[in-house]
């Protein structure tokens, strides 16, 4: 899952970065307005975390211009402004979810977890595919209810699979995923991680399987079954 | 209000026409009395002349005063004729009641005189010397020259009806006007207030929610009007001073926020899992910085507050503000990352009396704004001077990006040039504001230009008052 923080606070930027970092998202972040216009429609990203008061060019402008491009990622605005108004004007400038400062940081990953799962149609914090059940909150897959032990860039890639769970997902959307603008993956980076996460599967007796689709990409199960 | 307005001015017109209406009857009573005095002087006079002397003997030919008005009693005319003591002629009016002397008893001039059978009259004696008939043989010269007295009265009664009918009608229109007018006054005054009661009941309605809607009112009396213009710009003027509170107050709150905000997830993410030492001494010092940070913002609005409610006290000595700005400046450059500009330091000595510690603040927040938006190989102009009209201080950076027409909002507290903090991490908005306030406080002036290129000058000036001798 890949993340772009755009908050011109410094303490608040390292930290929210640091923690979804460590909650097992991939993150882009920025103090900067035009730079984080520029990341945005450079990238694809699952959500974007968005300051409001920022230089160069303020997070409502920003949320304006990238819908009007058909940018359709979850925007969660994060702010201090906490007046009805501001909330509102928030909310028409397409802006998803709102978070008024000071927040738990607890709140704003379940919020997080919550835009991604709903940009991808899944109702649940969970989904089954065959005998497998993945569980994105607490990012873990189990087989019959045995855990399967996975790294942290195998579950996210088991979990961009599985969100698109019956549709061919391509290597530069996997890459685009699982690695920030930081990290510079090796071209066969991804296959090698397709590779690991197929052997722990069978090895763990799923029944559910990563296809491959030569020239295109993976996919990962035939249909869908939302859980519960 | 309205009462009383009415019963005041009831009262006064009520007071005025009775003192109009005692003075009109006071003036008609009198004219009434002069013409029938007159009327009795002419009347004594005419009967004088129908008396003579005839061979020696008085002739008075009696059916000429037995004239209608002397008949009876309630024909009111009253008439004895004295002659030598005797009485030689009574009206029939006098008839009924036994001999009266009036000779003597009457006045000479005519005046009240109360008549035997009740009422009164006004009465006057006439003494004369009767002229000689004309066919007198010897000119008309007597042996004797008679004295005759003509003693004549006439009842007052009917001026007296009529002096009553008058003050009747007087009382009657005094007693009407006295009902008419306060109920005129009252719906006149009730008409007139309409628009301030309707005024009135608009500002009761008034509340913190409509307060910005002027109020208009389309039949105010144009006496009215100036002060209802004057009430709604008082309002707008109070209203924007409550939306710039208001704004401030939001503006404390968002400052506040952004820091604490900053703590707490930095604290709820380095808690979150174990970590090794330096991760926690790297955490704490970013802790720290943040607050440090807010300690200074809290402390320059504790400044503003004490400044604006005029709490500050003010502590006025002798300074050199050459030393002055020397001394912050170093300070600056100390505990400042330095950063590469041209310097342009003209310190010449500039003696004034004013606060030293308020004074340092002004300069340290002028020169530090300078120094943090002065541009890289800039310019940085400080220069002190002393002059017949006073001392100035002036400080200009290159590198600033406030536009010429945002020059009126440097001293709007919280404001800034760029909306982000990001910069410097440091400027809250306060720095000009605090400063502004402080130089009004020492009597000084503080001036701002912003030129294009990004020259930003700020000149804070005392005037030669502020100066020893």
């Amino acid at each position: 899952m890949r993340l772009l923080v755009i908050e011109d606070y410094e303490p608040i930027r390292t930290a929210v970065t640091t923690g979804l970092t460590e909650a097992g998202f991939v993150v882009d972040s920025t103090g900067d307005g035009e730079e984080g216009l520029w990341f945005a429609r450079d990238a694809v990203y699952d959500a974007i975390v968005l300051d409001l008061m920022l230089p160069k060019i303020d997070g409502l402008s920003i949320l304006k211009k990238i819908r009007s491009e058909k940018n359709c990622t979850p925007v969660l605005v994060l702010t201090a402004k906490d007046k009805l108004d501001q909330r509102v004007a928030g909310l028409d400038a397409g802006a998803d979810d709102y978070l008024v400062k000071p927040f738990a940081f607890r709140e704003l990953l379940a919020r997080i977890h919550a835009l991604v799962r709903r940009h991808y149609n899944v109702a649940r914090s969970a989904l089954s595919i065959d005998d497998l059940h993945i569980d994105f909150n607490a990012r873990q897959a189990t087989r019959s209810g045995a855990p399967i032990a996975l790294s942290a860039y195998e579950f996210s890639l088991l979990e961009a699979l599985a969100l698109n769970s019956g549709k061919v997902v391509s290597r530069s959307e996997l890459s685009a995923h699982l690695y920030g603008f930081n990290s510079e993956p090796n071209s066969n980076a991804i296959d090698v991680r397709i590779a690991q996460l197929r052997r722990k599967l069978h090895a763990a007796g799923c029944s559910a399987q990563i296809q491959t689709r030569r020239g295109m990409g993976y996919v990962l199960g035939r249909e869908v079954s939302c859980d519960q | 209000m309205n009462t009383r307005l009415v019963l005041a001015a009831a009262l006064c017109v009520l007071l005025l026409t009775s003192l109009a209406d005692i003075g009109i009857y006071l003036l008609v009573r009198r004219h009434h009395l002069e013409t029938f005095d007159q009327a009795l002087n002419a009347q004594v006079r005419l009967m004088a002349s129908w008396i003579e002397v005839e061979e020696d003997e008085l002739d008075i030919e009696h059916q000429d005063f037995n004239r209608e008005e002397f008949a009876s009693p309630e024909k009111g005319g009253f008439l004895q004729i004295w002659s030598e003591g005797k009485l030689v002629h009574q009206s029939e009016s006098l008839a009924h009641v036994s001999t009266l002397r009036w000779l003597d008893a009457l006045p000479a001039e005519p005046n009240w005189f109360a008549l035997p059978g009740g009422g009164r009259a006004r009465a006057l004696q006439y003494t004369f010397h009767p002229l000689i008939a004309e066919d007198e043989p010897d000119g008309g010269v007597p042996s004797t020259e008679p004295l005759v007295t003509i003693c004549l009265a006439r009842d007052f009664a009917s001026v007296n009806d009529a002096l009553a009918a008058l003050r009747a009608a007087l009382f009657g229109t005094g007693l009407a006007l006295a009902l008419l007018i306060p109920l005129t006054i009252w719906l006149i005054a009730r008409r007139a207030l309409r628009p301030v009661d309707t005024l009135s009941t608009q500002l009761a309605g008034m509340s913190i929610e409509s307060i910005n809607q002027p109020i208009e009112i389309t039949d105010l009396p144009s006496e009215l009007q100036p002060i209802l213009r004057q009430f709604n710009a008082l309002m707008s003027r109070v209203l924007s001073a409550f939306e710039r509170e208001k704004h401030f107050s939001a503006d404390i709150a968002h400052e506040l926020r952004t820091p604490i905000a900053g703590l707490r997830t930095t604290l709820e993410v380095a808690i979150s899992r174990p970590r090794d030492s330096a991760e926690y001494h790297a955490t704490l010092t970013k802790l720290l910085q943040t607050v440090l940070q807010t300690q200074t913002m809290t402390e320059s609005l504790m400044m503003l507050a004490e400044l604006e409610s005029g709490w500050q006290q003010v502590r006025r000595s002798r300074i050199d503000l050459a030393d002055l700005v020397q001394s912050v400046w170093t300070e600056l450059l100390d505990a400042e990352p330095a950063r590469p500009f041209e310097l342009k330091l003209q310190l010449n000595s500039a003696i004034v009396e004013t606060d030293p510690d308020l004074a340092r603040t002004a300069v340290r927040n002028v020169l530090h704004n300078a120094i943090t938006y002065v541009n890289s190989n800039g310019e940085l102009e400080i220069a002190t001077t002393q002059t017949e009209s006073g001392v100035i201080l002036r400080v200009a950076n290159t590198g600033s990006n406030v536009a010429s027409q945002d020059v009126a909002h440097v001293f709007d507290r919280f404001w800034r040039g760029d909306t982000s903090r990001a910069q410097t991490g440091r400027h809250f908005g306060l720095g000009l504001p605090l400063t502004q306030r402080i130089v009004k406080r020492l009597n000084a002036e503080i001036q701002i230009e912003s030129s294009e290129g990004g020259r930003f000058q700020v000149s804070i000036s005392w005037q030669a008052a502020a100066i020893p001798a």
